[in-house]
């Protein structure tokens, strides 16, 4: 019987992998090959989860992050809304199934906007990653940014993240903000928390976690 | 059909002085993604990098830079310079021994076009142990218009261990 198309010995039938399939493939070869992750298929930027928010929810969590997959994810989020306004989107990891909530990350964020004041927000013990800052929630004013995680499946390293956002601030002002953090705990994250950094509700928004494919 | 992000190589170092990411730049893509994660390091200091051209890695004055580097235990800081040897930084690990890794998004632009500049855009999270988090966001340029294939990931010292991520923006 042909594999790939060959005849012959174990040894003359080609390995599969990615970027090096070989041979003559069927439709099963395809089905099987994709199953094991041997298959050549472009799109690495790959879906994880979308989840939608259309009334109050007191956080967004992505609990699925196959880090077994990815070393690092991408996060997207459009028209993101506060329920309370002059609040901050933020960001917090899960340990074992439970929100880390104690001063173990540590920020630092540059913001500017269409008022004259530019700055800097920074904290070495912080619960709170802030993803926007003193963010307003008028009719229409609403943000968007992304973010990376980085190393989150890695139970011997840190786990870092790089963002930045836009969206209105809660005094009308255009504002942009942008920065890192980390969670200084070697250790395997298992998921990723959206908060208001005071408690308060998200009111609406789309929040899409992908993976970043990679072949070793 | 390829679509979007396309997956090119990966780049394990162990124990080397520079990362050599080879070949990585093609006629396929104008734009490309690279990510370093998983750092482990000899001693302390800044990552920057250079570029790989046919002749070898270009250590000429041929990179210009602007880095702010955010601090969260101090206040931030801005390090630019035209004319440099290097592209300046993709973070800072400290002290000798690091192993808690890092986080790199640098992207690039035009590195096979030989009638532009290449130019480099990243934003890093790294780590001091007894300092704190060094992020940052820096855009780079290697001034010189000529087609490069690849960049050699570099610092004071040797990696021992770090991990690079290549993919093509189609």
């Amino acid at each position: 019987m042909s594999k790939y198309g060959y005849v012959g010995k174990e040894n003359d039938i080609p390995q599969q992998a990615f970027k090096s399939n070989a041979g003559v493939l069927s439709v099963n070869d395809h089905l099987a090959l994709r199953q094991e992750d041997k298959l050549t298929q472009f799109g690495q930027l790959e879906l994880i989860e979308t989840q939608s928010v259309t009334t109050n929810v007191a956080q967004v969590d992505f609990d699925t992050l196959n880090t077994d997959k990815y070393n690092v994810h991408f996060l997207t989020a459009n028209n993101m809304k506060n329920a309370s306004d002059d609040q901050q989107f933020s960001f917090r990891f899960k340990v074992n199934g439970s929100v880390v909530t104690a001063n173990d990350y540590q920020r630092s964020i540059s913001f500017g906007n269409t008022a004259p004041t530019n700055g800097e927000s920074r904290d070495t013990a912080t619960s709170a990653n802030f993803f926007t800052l003193n963010q307003g929630n008028a009719t229409n004013e609403k943000g968007n940014g992304y973010a990376y995680f980085y190393n989150l499946g890695d139970s011997t390293k840190y786990s870092f993240s790089t963002y930045q956002s836009t969206y209105i601030d809660s005094g009308g002002n255009y504002k942009y903000s942008f920065g890192s953090f980390v969670y200084d705990v070697a250790t395997t994250v298992d998921g990723i928390s959206i908060i208001m950094s005071n408690g308060s509700n998200i009111a609406d928004g789309e929040y899409s976690l992908y993976g970043m494919k990679e072949y070793s | 059909m390829a679509t979007n992000l396309e997956f090119i190589k990966q780049v394990v170092g162990t124990d080397v002085a520079n990362l050599e990411l080879t070949d990585i730049f093609s006629a396929n893509y104008d734009v490309y993604k690279i990510q370093l994660v998983g750092a482990e390091i000899s001693n302390d200091d800044y990552v920057y990098f250079r570029v790989i051209n046919a002749s070898g890695t270009d250590t000429g004055s041929n990179y210009c830079y602007a880095t702010l580097l955010q601090y969260a235990h101090t206040a931030h800081g801005e390090i630019k310079s035209a004319g440099t040897t290097t592209a300046n930084y993709l973070g800072y690990l400290f002290p000798a021994n690091y192993d808690d890794g890092i986080g790199v998004t640098l992207d690039v632009y035009n590195p096979f076009s030989s009638s532009c500049y290449t130019l480099f855009k990243a934003q890093f999270s790294s780590f001091a142990n007894g300092v704190g988090l060094y992020g940052g966001k820096t855009v780079m340029a290697h001034k010189v218009a000529e087609q490069i294939t690849g960049i050699s990931v570099q610092r004071v010292g040797t990696y021992k261990k770090i991990i690079a991520n290549i993919y093509g923006v189609k």
